[in-house]
C-alpha cells in the first residue's frame, strides 16, 4: 500500500474537519476523494502532504510512518487548486526547481525537464514564464513540477477546478496518460463527479468529515451501500419497499430481487434505488420487457441530447415512502424520474400529459434503516423520559437510537456514566446494535457535533421548564435549533407510544418541511395526522375583516388551498389525515386543540429559527411551556434525510 | 478606439472639457507648480558659476554628503527591518499582533518634532535609556548616529507600507508548494518569497532613501544642528535662508529637489508596470 491513513481525525475548534478517516490507496493507482465544500477533503490531502497537522491517527507511506515527518521529508508532490507557479521563474525554472533542492546533476535535470515537458505536450515552452501561458497550460506545469523529484505520491486539489469545461475534459484525459505513464500513486480532490467518474480507479465519498463509502465508480453508482452514496452520485429514484417471501414488494408491484440482495424468510423493510435510466417508459399498450411498476403519467419532458429526461406520476406508488426525488409541499401525485433513449416510433407519443407503462430494468436494494435518533442524556430525570419516548417512536418506526451522554461538568461524569450505562441495559434488548458515547462539555456543541455527521434524523431532548422569565425553550434545544438544520424533539413528560400527530400552520409559522417531515414520521409510524390551520388575530380585528366580505372570502380560499395541499402531501405518504381551522390567537388555539384532541406531538415549522421567537415570547415558547405532549420543530429547509 | 469614436460625441465635450481641465491647470500652478520652478529660478540667479562655488562650499558639501550617507544606510536598514517586520506581522498570528501592527504605523501619523522630541527623552543624557548608556559611552544625540535612528523611526512605516501588502496577497500556498518539494524555510524564503517582494521591497527603499532625504523635524531636535557634524542639507538649506543666504540655500534645495525628483520618476516608471501576481 502506497498511502494508508489510519483513524485521522482533526478539529478546527469545534468544527470537525475529519472524524477517523482510514484509508488505503494501493500503488499506481489513482484514487478521487470526492465531496462537497466542507466535506473536509482537501484537509485530508493536506494531512498526507504535512502541511497539517492531524490531532489523532497515523499517516504510512510506502510503508513508513510520516506523521512526524515536516512535509520536506514526505517526498510528495503536490498539485495546488491555483497552481501556486513561481512567477519569476520560468516554465523550466519551476519544474526543475524540485532537482535543485534535492540536488540532482544539471544534465540529469536538463534530462528529466525536457522528458516532463514531452509528455506534457509543452516541448519548448522551458522558457517562458508562467504568466504567459494559458490556465490549461499553467495546470500541466504544475503537474510536471510537482512530478519532476520523482515523488512517491501525487497529491492534487481540485487541479481542474479554475479552467472551463474544454480545456478541463483535455486536460482529465492527459492526466490520466501520464499517471498511468508514470504509475504514480495519486489521490485527487474534487467536488465533480464526472470527473470522479472520468479518472479515478476507486472513488471515497466524504461526506462532513466522514469517509462514507469507498469503491470503484461503476459499484458506487450501481450498488451503493448507504442512501447518502445512492443520493450522492446522480439522480435516483429512491423508494422505501419490502422484501416479503422471497420477492420484493414496492407499492402495489412485485419486482423481482437482484442476487445480491439480501436473502431472508421473514419480511424486512428496504430502500429501492432505481437509477432514473432503468426506467423504461413507453407508450400504453407498447410491448415492454421486464418488471412492471404499472401505468403511469408523464408530467414534464426535457429533451438532453439524445436521451429524454421525464417526470412521471406513479399513482401505483401512493402510500410507498419516495425518499428522492423528494416530495414537494402539495404534490398529489407520487412521481419519479426517468431518462430514457426512446425508440423512434415512441418520440411523438412521449409528451407530457400522455399515458405511459414504466418498467424496471434494474434495481439495488439497500438496507433500511428506519431513521436515527439522537438521543441526549444528562443525567436528569427528563432526559429519561426523552429517551423513553424516542426509544418507542424509534422501535414504531423501525428505527434506531443512538444516545450520547454529556457531563457538562467533571463532577457529573460518574453520574452520567452510570446513566448511561443504566440506558444501556434497559434498551439493548430492543435495539441491539445501539450505540452509546460520553462526552464532557457544552450539552449543545458536543450534540451539534454528532448532528455534523450526518447519520441522524431527529435529535430528541428532555424539556427542563421554567428557567428563565422569558425563553422557554432551554439554552441547549436552542442552540441546536440556531444552528443545524435537523429537527428535533422537545419531550416534557413520558407520553405513550405516537398514535395522534398535530400539525400546525399558522402565520409565521411554515408550514412546508414540517408537514412532510412530520407527514413521514406519522406514516413511519402509523399514526394519524391532523393539520392545524390558525387564522391569526384578535377575534374583534376579525370582525373588520368579515365586515369585508371579498377579503374574507379570499383568506378563506387560500387558507383551504393550502390545507388542501397539505392534505394531498400526507396523503401521498400514506397518512390517514383530517385538517381543521381554528380562528384565534396562534399558540392559545393550538394548545387549545392540543388539548381537546389528545395529541402525542405538534409538529411545529419555521422559517428561521428567529420566526420562532419574535419578541420576548414567541409561539413556541408559549406552546413548549403549556405542551403536555412532545413538540417538534422542524427548520425550513431541513436536511433532506428522514 | 480613441480613432474609431464618433467625432460628434468628441466635440459635444469638447467645451466642458476645456473648461475642466483649464480649471485644474489654474488651481494647481501656484499651489504646486511655481513653488517648484521658484527653486530653480533662486538657485540659478548668480548664474552657473556661483551655484556651482555654493555647491562647492565644504558645508554644503558635508550636509549634502551626510544626508545622503543617512539616507543610504536608513533605507538599507529598513529594508532589512521592514521586511522582517511586514512577514511576522503577515504570516504569523501570535498575542498583541493587533496592537503591534498599529504601533508600527504610528510614526507616519505622529508630527516628526514629536519622534525628535521622544528620541532625546529615550537615549538622551536624562533619557529612558540614555541615563545608563550615556556614561557608557553611546551618545546618540547630537551625533549622526542619532540623525541615523530619527531617520530609520520616521520612515519604517513606508517600508513596511510597500512590502506588507505583497506579502498579505502572496498565498500560503506558495511556500507550501515549496516545501513540499522540499526546500525548508529558508531557501523558501530566499528562492519564493524574496523575488515575489522585489517589487516592493524596491519602491519601499527608494520610498524610505527620499523621505529621509527631505527629513527635517526629528533631524532637527536630534542633530542639535551642529555645522559641519551633524547637519543635514535640509537643516542646512533652513539654516543658510535663515542667515539670509537665499542663494546659497536655494543652490543646495536645487540639488535635493533634483535628486528627489529622479527618485520619485524612477519610482513611478517601477511602479506603473503592469500588476505582477504571485512570485
Amino acid at each position: 500500500m502506497s498511502i494508508v491513513l489510519d483513524h485521522i481525525s482533526k478539529r478546527f475548534g469545534a468544527h470537525v474537519a475529519l472524524d477517523e478517516v482510514s484509508l488505503e490507496v494501493a500503488d499506481g493507482e489513482l484514487f478521487v476523494l470526492l465531496g462537497g465544500s466542507g466535506s473536509g477533503k482537501s484537509t485530508a490531502l493536506r494531512i498526507i502532504a504535512g502541511l497539517t497537522r492531524p490531532d489523532e491517527g497515523r499517516i504510512l507511506l510506502q510503508g513508513e510512518r510520516v506523521d512526524h515527518l515536516p512535509p520536506q521529508k514526505r517526498g510528495v508532490g503536490f498539485v495546488f487548486q491555483n497552481y501556486s507557479l513561481f512567477q519569476h521563474m520560468t516554465v523550466g525554472g519551476n519544474i526543475e526547481f524540485g532537482m535543485r533542492i534535492h540536488k540532482v546533476r544539471q544534465a540529469e535535470r536538463l534530462r528529466r525537464r525536457e522528458e516532463l515537458l514531452n509528455l506534457i505536450g509543452l516541448e519548448g515552452m522551458a522558457d517562458r514564464l508562467p504568466r504567459r501561458l494559458s490556465g490549461g497550460q499553467q495546470q500541466r506545469v504544475a503537474v510536471a513540477r510537482a512530478l519532476a523529484y520523482q515523488p512517491a505520491v501525487l497529491l492534487m486539489d481540485e487541479p481542474f477546478g479554475a479552467l472551463d469545461v474544454r480545456t478541463r475534459s483535455q486536460l482529465r484525459k492527459s492526466l490520466k496518460e501520464v499517471q498511468q505513464k508514470l504509475k504514480v500513486t495519486t489521490i485527487l480532490v474534487t467536488h465533480d463527479q464526472e470527473e470522479a467518474f472520468e479518472l479515478a480507479d476507486r472513488i471515497g465519498i466524504l461526506e462532513r468529515g466522514h469517509l462514507v463509502e469507498v469503491g470503484p465508480s461503476a459499484s458506487l453508482y450501481r450498488r451503493p451501500k448507504t442512501e447518502l452514496v445512492a443520493r450522492f452520485l446522480g439522480d435516483a429514484n429512491l423508494l422505501v419497499g419490502e422484501i416479503r417471501s422471497g420477492k420484493l414488494h414496492v407499492g402495489e408491484s412485485i419486482l423481482s430481487l437482484p442476487p445480491d440482495a439480501p436473502q431472508v424468510t421473514a419480511t424486512l423493510e428496504v430502500k429501492v434505488l432505481i437509477r432514473p435510466e432503468e426506467l423504461e417508459v413507453r407508450p400504453r399498450g407498447a410491448s415492454v420487457n421486464g418488471k412492471g411498476l404499472g401505468l403511469g403519467k408523464i408530467l414534464e419532458t426535457l429533451h438532453a441530447g439524445p436521451v429524454l429526461r421525464m417526470k412521471i406520476a406513479v399513482p401505483s406508488l401512493r402510500g410507498t415512502t419516495i425518499l428522492s426525488p423528494e416530495p414537494v409541499f402539495g404534490q398529489a401525485e407520487p412521481t419519479l424520474i426517468a431518462n430514457t433513449l426512446p425508440e423512434i416510433g415512441d418520440l411523438p407519443v412521449l409528451v407530457p400529459g400522455a399515458p405511459v407503462q414504466i418498467t424496471v430494468r434494474n434495481l439495488h436494494v439497500i438496507p433500511h434503516e428506519g431513521g436515527s435518533l439522537l438521543v441526549c442524556i444528562d443525567g436528569s430525570d427528563l432526559a429519561e423520559r426523552a429517551l423513553d419516548f424516542a426509544a418507542r417512536a424509534a422501535s414504531q418506526m423501525h428505527g434506531r437510537i443512538e444516545i450520547l451522554g454529556v457531563a457538562e461538568k467533571p463532577n457529573e461524569e460518574t453520574r452520567a456514566r452510570e446513566k448511561l450505562s443504566a440506558a444501556i441495559q434497559g434498551y439493548s434488548g430492543e435495539f441491539p446494535s445501539l450505540k452509546t458515547r460520553l462526552r464532557a462539555g457544552n450539552a449543545a456543541d458536543r450534540i451539534l457535533e454528532e448532528l455534523d455527521r450526518g447519520v441522524h434524523d431527529m435529535v430528541v431532548l428532555g424539556y427542563r421548564g421554567r428557567h428563565g422569565p422569558a425563553r422557554f425553550m432551554g439554552s441547549t434545544a436552542e442552540k441546536v435549533v440556531t444552528h443545524s438544520r435537523v429537527p428535533i424533539l422537545i419531550v416534557p413528560e413520558a407520553r405513550r407510544s405516537l398514535r395522534k400527530v398535530l400539525i400546525c400552520m399558522a402565520p409565521g409559522v411554515s408550514a412546508r418541511s414540517d408537514v412532510i417531515f412530520a407527514g413521514r414520521l406519522a406514516g413511519r409510524a402509523g399514526a394519524q395526522a391532523t393539520l392545524l390551520h390558525v387564522m391569526e388575530g384578535d377575534p374583534s380585528q376579525l370582525q373588520g375583516v368579515e365586515s369585508d366580505p371579498k377579503t374574507s372570502e379570499y383568506l378563506r380560499e387560500l387558507t383551504t388551498e393550502r390545507l388542501a395541499r397539505g392534505i394531498l402531501t400526507l396523503k401521498l405518504m400514506g397518512v390517514t389525515s383530517e385538517m381543521k381551522v381554528r380562528q384565534g390567537v396562534a399558540a392559545a388555539e393550538i394548545l387549545e386543540e392540543a388539548r381537546s384532541g389528545d395529541y402525542d406531538l405538534i409538529a411545529l415549522g419555521g422559517s428561521e429559527p428567529s420566526g420562532w421567537r419574535d419578541g420576548d415570547r414567541g409561539l413556541i415558547d408559549v406552546v413548549l411551556e403549556q405542551a403536555r405532549c412532545p413538540v417538534l420543530l422542524v427548520p425550513a429547509h431541513q436536511d433532506k434525510r428522514t | 478606439m480613441i480613432d474609431s469614436h464618433p467625432p460628434v460625441e468628441l466635440k459635444r465635450r469638447t467645451w466642458a472639457h476645456r473648461l475642466t481641465i483649464g480649471l485644474l491647470w489654474t488651481v494647481l500652478t501656484p499651489l504646486l507648480i511655481l513653488p517648484i520652478v521658484a527653486i530653480f529660478v533662486f538657485a540659478g540667479r548668480g548664474g552657473w558659476t556661483a551655484f556651482w562655488n555654493t555647491i562647492l562650499l565644504p558645508e554644503a558639501q558635508f550636509a549634502l554628503r551626510l544626508s545622503l550617507w543617512i539616507a543610504l544606510w536608513t533605507s538599507l536598514a529598513n529594508a532589512v527591518l521592514g521586511t522582517f517586520t511586514a512577514y511576522v506581522l503577515s504570516k504569523h498570528r501570535f498575542v498583541g499582533r493587533g496592537p503591534l501592527s498599529i504601533l508600527v504605523n504610528l510614526p507616519v501619523a505622529i508630527p516628526t518634532v514629536v519622534m525628535g522630541t521622544s528620541l532625546i527623552l529615550l537615549w538622551g543624557p536624562i533619557g529612558l535609556l540614555g541615563r545608563y548608556l550615556v556614561p557608557l559611552g553611546f551618545r546618540p544625540i547630537f551625533a549622526p548616529f542619532g540623525v541615523f535612528l530619527a531617520h530609520l523611526l520616521v520612515t519604517f512605516p513606508y517600508m513596511l507600507g510597500a512590502v506588507k501588502p505583497v506579502l498579505d496577497e502572496l498565498e500560503i500556498t506558495y511556500e507550501e508548494a515549496a516545501y513540499t518539494m522540499g526546500a525548508g524555510r529558508f531557501r523558501t524564503f530566499l528562492h519564493v518569497m524574496l523575488p515575489a517582494l522585489k517589487g516592493g521591497l524596491f519602491s519601499g527603499t527608494l520610498l524610505t532613501f527620499a523621505h529621509s532625504l527631505g527629513e527635517f523635524g526629528a533631524t532637527a531636535m536630534v542633530s542639535g544642528n551642529l555645522r559641519m557634524k551633524t547637519q543635514t542639507a535640509p537643516l542646512f538649506i533652513f539654516a543658510q535662508f535663515e542667515a539670509g543666504q537665499i542663494e546659497t540655500a536655494n543652490a543646495v534645495a536645487a540639488v535635493l529637489a533634483v535628486l528627489s525628483f529622479s527618485i520619485f520618476l524612477f519610482l513611478l516608471r517601477f511602479t506603473s508596470k503592469p500588476a505582477r501576481e504571485g512570485p
